[in-house]
């Protein structure tokens, strides 16, 4: 498997974790997700992070911090891409999977 | 373009504020306004910073929700719906938002005191107000 710093494929799977404390995700409710679980904060300086299917599993992308809960956003590269917005690979050291959106910061 | 405003008062506050619903039928408050959820989830907030704290996500402080809760209480006294929606910023602010069909009407209480409302049609943004905090 490649060390992280391979460009990211418009047909790859990103995750985007959302901690379950802040009700920026509520299943049942329309539409169910805020625009805060995307919007960057005051830390994101150089992209909003996300996770590479390829490097993680869902599960692992679903853990922070310890009795902390998440949901997890699943979506597709490319509509972001398509989007006009550019997906980075930037990989950490425990988490060679992280990559970046770059264009919202 | 941010616009500053001496709204001094809080009436004077939430009357500039809502000028950004006058395009979106909200409904009115009526005996079941729903604030009252709106209010114990600010007083969760202010009493338990935790609650929030997580990776990327700084909490309000309480200044910023006892800036939320006034806010909501004039707002309530001018007759307007409790929010849809009251969410942290992930900042350390706060968002109030009512949503009408493709519209939605945000008031964000930011970490700074500053205080913005804004209309959005269809993902765009139509109108925005800010409030800064005066020096002194």
């Amino acid at each position: 498997m490649a060390n992280g710093n391979d460009p990211v494929n418009p047909d790859e799977i990103l995750f985007r974790r959302i901690p379950a404390s802040t009700g920026w995700y509520r299943p049942g409710d329309s539409p169910p997700l805020e625009p805060e679980a995307f919007r960057p904060n005051k830390n994101d300086i150089t992209g909003l992070s996300v996770f590479r299917e390829k490097y993680i599993s869902t599960e692992r992308a679903a853990q922070g911090r310890p009795g902390k809960s998440y949901f997890v956003a699943v979506f597709r590269a490319g509509d972001l891409i398509d989007a006009g917005m550019r997906v980075v690979p930037r990989p950490l050291e425990d988490h060679p999977g992280h990559a970046e959106i770059e264009s919202l910061t | 373009m941010k616009l500053i405003h001496p709204a001094e008062s809080l009436h004077d506050r939430a009357s500039y504020l809502i000028q950004g619903i006058v395009d979106i039928p909200l409904p009115a408050a009526g005996e079941q306004d729903g604030w009252g959820d709106a209010f114990r989830q600010l007083a969760a907030w202010k009493s338990d910073s935790s609650l929030l704290e997580d990776e990327g996500v700084e909490s309000p402080q309480k200044r910023i929700v006892r800036s939320a809760e006034e806010t909501g209480l004039s707002l309530k006294e001018h007759g307007i719906s409790s929010p849809e929606r009251v969410v942290p910023d992930g900042d350390g602010g706060i968002a109030f938002r009512w949503r009408q069909g493709p519209s939605s009407w945000t008031i964000e209480f930011d970490s700074d005191g500053s205080i913005e409302s804004y209309l959005m049609h269809e993902g765009r943004l139509i109108r925005r107000h800010s409030l800064h905090e005066t020096a002194g």
